[in-house]
């Protein structure tokens, strides 16, 4: 009896926190986004689901949603593909690892707004970093690319916002394989394994709980993305850059302009939420493997 | 024991007294700022506090230095109840924002009472039109203190070189002289790829030159969209398109991220881009010693509705919060701001454009003023639809234009997604 | 037999980390269908030495010849061996059929033949039974089986065991110790077998091959290394309790033998090729079995400390009159009581003699 209270008394602060910090805020959203409000003052106005209905008729939302399902699904196979082939050579023991690990870990302890900035360099069409490369080795058709042209911006972000992510989930997928016992390999390699073929055999189906869970981790960080395509936009974000992130965050707090529609930034946020929720329930699903030990 | 009760008594009184007086000697008023606190502007707020302090023993004044998004910064502080009596933002944003809601007290009167150097009304003081353009439904709320003209500004002596001595008047003009500078090996025209609202200035100022001042608006408030299929619409955008076409912008202004291009004009390389007055202040630290700012009117168009003297500005104005408890400081402070010696330190210290018309602006941006004072219309941000639609005019209009402006679509797409998501927004609303 | 033809030749092979060599100067040759036992403390190279022989470490120099040919750089998988390793190193995410087969499926064999084979490796170590499972289902034993059953599906020219039973417990040990002797009878493939206990060297082994600090201190088979060891470290090494080292004086040294003292003892052993001078020092080895309690006064006294009875023999812990100690192994029960004095008759052929060095002068070379 005695034990059952000390239960009740040891969950009841982290129940009110997550209560208090989670299941509150995320329940009013979805009552804030049934009503017109500015922010400003008291006056709300009841709709509906009319924030819903007008979302579905805005070609700027839909917009965003394309930004953000490029950014989840082509930004993560090359985060994910960029992260597996360092942990293959990491296995296959290949020279320069510690000079990938460097590049692909710097961004993670540096601004993103420095990081935005150092990208602006890199991609300037005349002093750029890329495009003074080319030239210099004689491409100067290709030297003449304009990267951050309205046609490119996007991907150009996406390529940048590529690396600014692997290094994190590189961190992941070694600590990953760090945990599968090197004569596992050994093993395998003793068995005529190719490199391929012990990625495929062994790294996968070993890493495969830390796969998931790095997964389930790009996904809400892809749906909630703002920060880097943000500070990639500087003064004013360019429309093709619009994340669900960053128009719910123009629409409910003005970017530089006085738009103040609180109701239906929220309701973005809604439809962000319900998102995340329903792919990580289908990603869990089709990811489902039984425990390993080794 | 009766006297130690009545003598504790007595005493209590007289420090409740005492205290009471101090605290109604003592006000303390809370400003919220649109400047981060590095910049010339915010220093010159600092030293005009300083003064204000120095001349009225009884007021202190704290600042917060919350950058260009302080009216969401305010907003969201209202909303968790922080006391907070003064605030400045951008004059459209505040016109459609804090205004617009009815959270900031009306100044009618004030204005309609005599200036704080007791020449005439206070509303005089200002440039002209310039009260009327920030009133919400003809009241003001706001009083502008800050004040930026878009014009062509542009590299006097890379012009002089070219041989153009006077500024064109007229658009065929206009390209002709550009003409000549590119031909001296300069680029002629900066633009910022990723910067739309600075790029649709091109645009509001041809449709203003050709289809009048009221166009813009009317072609908005048209829920059926259909005003954007006028002739003066395609008109505007060829003619700006023509500029590429030219090759007056270079190419590779389709890749330049703000600040690439305005860079190019601090170095020489590029004549001269259209953009605010503030840009002289913006580059003052990467310009070489002696480089000649000019600011030439946008051109007429021949046959136009519109006036080479109109003008579209960008204006910094404060606000009096409605929940202030110190209603007659806080209006006597930005009375001080705003009056002619606080004026002269902004233009003269920050380089920056100012409210008040009677001060002579610095050197630099001389030019602008001039295109003010001969302003016969002042015209607000996108000719008002950033404080009327702000979610309109950037998401649809500044947005659209700037796919079409850098090519990445065709002006008949851009008429036709115009017209589609006019009326979208319509529909929405 | 032709050089060509040994299963396995290991010629000047030397091994580095870093600064470190760990194996110098190893040469090596084996016959084909022999149990050879790669035996040494930890650290001595014994795996190091195996793992250059599968392909998993390089070698720095000197080379690496399978069936005659040279694999000092060929890949693991083209050297034609297969290695049961310390951890069994099974995929934890496949079946004990999966993990059998797993070499034949990423070479694309059949299907058919692929299970045929399995099933072959499978009834020959009797897990049949338990090729569904994954490896967290099995025990010790059975995880053993299966990476064993992993090796012998492929039939290769060379079987690599790194210290194989060191993860069961003592009563399986000896079990599979019995088993893996059994089943190199019968499959009569080369096997390589590393370990650092000796009973197991000396109960598998056709020959062993003794390592000290990335040397062979000596090769032969396991009665040729008790009875002829070339030096201390080997002598003591091998037998269980080990042998007895007793430091004496030199006597007298001639033809006819060698006279020492041990204290106020003395004791006649055979005569030594060696110059040995009266005074000097020399340690002599005394294999515990090699004592018999004295009729009368016998060769050595000693004074009992302590007695552990195993009931066939009995172990006798002792000191000599000096304060060396002596270990006896007696057969049958006998219980002389601690503090009681003992005398000792010592079976003279089976007698040790090192010089300062170490080395056995009783070492007959050509023994091997």
């Amino acid at each position: 009896m005695i034990r059952k209270r000390l239960i009740v008394l040891f969950l009841a602060p982290a129940s009110l926190l997550y209560g208090g910090l989670f299941l509150l805020p995320t329940l009013s959203t979805f009552y804030f986004s049934l009503f017109n409000w500015s922010g400003f003052g008291q006056d709300m106005t009841f709709v509906g689901l009319n924030n819903y209905v007008r979302l579905f008729n805005d070609t700027v939302f839909w917009l965003s949603l394309r930004n953000t399902l490029a950014i989840l699904f082509v930004g993560g196979f090359f985060v994910f593909g960029l992260a597996f082939l360092y942990t293959v050579l990491i296995t296959s023991g290949i020279w320069g690892k510690k000079f990938f690990r460097l590049v692909f870990f710097l961004p993670n302890v540096v601004s993103v707004v420095a990081l935005a900035g150092m990208w602006a360099y890199i991609y300037n069409p005349r002093s750029g970093l890329i495009n003074t490369t080319l030239s210099t080795i004689g491409l100067d058709s290709m030297a003449k690319t304009l990267w951050t042209s309205p046609n490119n911006i996007f991907w150009a972000m996406l390529a940048a916002l590529v690396w600014v992510f692997t290094g994190f989930f590189l961190i992941l997928l070694m600590a990953g394989v760090d945990k599968i016992p090197t004569d596992t390999y050994e093993a395998a390699d003793l068995e005529g394994a190719s490199l391929w073929q012990k990625f495929w055999f062994i790294t996968v189906p070993m890493l495969w709980d830390v796969m998931t869970i790095s997964f389930v981790i790009w996904m809400i960080n892809a749906i909630k993305m703002f920060e880097f395509p943000y500070a990639f936009g500087f003064l004013q974000v360019p429309q093709q850059l619009y994340t669900l992130g960053i128009y719910l965050y123009i629409m409910g707090f003005g970017q530089r302009d006085p738009i103040y529609q609180l109701g239906y930034a929220t309701a973005i946020g809604v439809v962000m939420l319900v998102l995340t929720f329903v792919l990580i329930v289908v990603m869990r699903r089709l990811l489902r493997r039984e425990q390993l030990e080794f | 024991m009766r006297k130690t009760v009545f003598a504790f008594g007595l005493g209590t009184a007289l420090s409740a007294l005492s205290f009471g007086a101090l605290a109604q000697d003592q006000v303390k008023l809370v400003y919220w700022s649109l400047w981060n606190e590095p910049e010339p502007g915010a220093n010159v707020v600092k030293s005009l506090i300083a003064d204000y302090e120095a001349a009225h023993p009884g007021v202190t004044i704290e600042a917060v230095w919350n950058g260009r998004q302080n009216q969401t910064t305010v907003r969201n502080a209202l909303a968790s109840g922080t006391p907070i009596d003064i605030m400045d933002a951008d004059m459209d944003g505040l016109k459609g924002g804090l205004a617009g809601a009815g959270e900031l007290l009306p100044w009618t009167d004030d204005l309609a009472g005599a200036s704080p150097d007791g020449t005439g009304p206070f509303a005089d003081l200002f440039y002209p039109t310039l009260i009327d353009m920030s009133a919400n439904d003809g009241v003001s709320y706001q009083i502008p203190y800050m004040l930026y003209a878009y014009n062509i500004l542009y590299n006097a002596k890379l012009f002089r070189d070219a041989g153009v001595t006077s500024a064109p008047e007229d658009w065929d003009d206009f390209v002709a002289a550009l003409e000549k500078v590119k031909a001296t090996g300069v680029n002629a025209i900066a633009i910022e790829s990723d910067i739309a609202f600075y790029n649709v200035k091109w645009f509001n100022y041809l449709l203003e030159r050709i289809a009048g001042p009221d166009f813009l608006l009317k072609a908005v408030e048209d829920k059926t969209g259909e005003t954007w299929r006028d002739p003066a619409v395609r008109k505007a955008l060829d003619m700006e398109l023509d500029l590429w076409t030219r090759g007056l912008v270079p190419e590779e202004s389709r890749g330049y991220q703000w600040p690439a291009a305005q860079q190019t004009v601090a170095f020489g390389e590029t004549a001269a881009e259209l953009v605010g007055s503030w840009l002289p202040v913006e580059l003052a630290d990467t310009v070489e010693e002696g480089f000649e700012w000019g600011a030439m009117r946008f051109p007429a168009v021949k046959g136009g509705l519109g006036d080479i003297n109109h003008v579209e500005v960008n204006a910094f104005s404060f606000g009096v919060l409605k929940g202030t408890k110190h209603e007659a400081e806080a209006r006597d402070f930005i009375k001080f701001v705003v009056s002619a010696p606080s004026q002269q330190r902004f233009a003269d210290e920050a380089k920056i454009g100012v409210a008040n018309k009677s001060v002579a602006w610095a050197p630099e941006v001389a030019t602008a003023r001039q295109s003010l004072d001969e302003a016969s219309l002042i015209l607000p941000e996108n000719h008002g639809i950033k404080a009327l639609y702000p979610d309109y005019s950037t998401n649809v209009y500044e947005a659209l234009h700037n796919q079409a402006f850098l090519g990445l679509i065709t002006p008949e797409d851009y008429i036709e997604q115009m017209v589609s998501r006019t009326k979208e927004f319509w529909a929405n609303r | 037999m032709s050089t060509a033809s040994k299963a396995f030749e290991a010629r000047g092979v030397s091994k580095l980390y870093g600064e470190t060599a760990v194996l110098k100067d190893i040469d090596l040759s084996i016959e084909r269908g022999e149990f050879v036992v790669l035996l040494g403390p930890s650290g001595c190279g014994k795996s190091t030495l195996m793992r250059c022989i599968a392909g998993l470490e390089k070698t720095n120099s000197g080379q690496l010849l399978i069936d005659g040919r040279d694999v000092t750089t060929v890949a693991p998988a083209a050297r034609d061996v297969a290695m049961v390793f310390q951890s069994y190193a099974l995929f934890p995410h496949m079946n004990v059929a999966d993990n059998i087969g797993f070499g034949m499926r990423i070479a694309h064999t059949p299907k058919a033949e692929m299970s045929a084979r399995v099933l072959a490796a499978a009834k020959l170590l009797k897990i049949e039974h338990l090729l569904d499972r994954k490896p967290r289902a099995l025990s010790g034993g059975q995880r053993q089986r299966v990476a064993i059953g992993r090796a012998i599906v492929r039939n290769p020219k060379i079987f690599l065991f790194d210290e194989p039973l060191s993860n069961l417990d003592a009563a399986l040990r000896l079990e599979t110790r019995v088993e893996l002797t059994k089943l190199h009878h019968r499959i009569g493939n080369t096997m390589i077998y590393v370990t650092h206990d000796q009973v197991e060297a000396m109960t598998m082994a056709d020959k062993i091959v003794v390592m000290r600090e990335g040397r062979i201190e000596q090769i032969g088979s396991p009665l040729e290394l008790y009875n002829n060891p070339k030096n201390l470290f080997v002598a003591t090494f091998l037998g269980q309790p080990p042998t007895n080292v007793v430091e004496t004086t030199v006597v007298e040294s001639s033809a006819a033998g060698l006279t020492v003292a041990v204290g106020e003892d003395r004791l006649t052993l055979p005569a030594t090729g060696a110059v040995l001078t009266p005074g000097q020092t020399v340690r002599i080895g005394l294999r515990p079995e090699s004592f018999s309690i004295g009729q009368g006064r016998g060769a050595l006294t000693v004074l009992v400390d302590l007695v552990e009875q195993l009931g066939n023999e009995t172990l006798v812990h002792c000191q000599l009159a000096n304060g060396q100690t002596l270990t006896l192994k007696l057969p049958g029960q006998i219980n002389p009581p601690a503090g009681s004095s003992l005398a000792l008759d010592v079976a003279r052929d089976q007698t040790m003699i090192f010089d300062g060095d170490g080395n056995n002068l009783r070492y007959d070379g050509r023994a091997e």
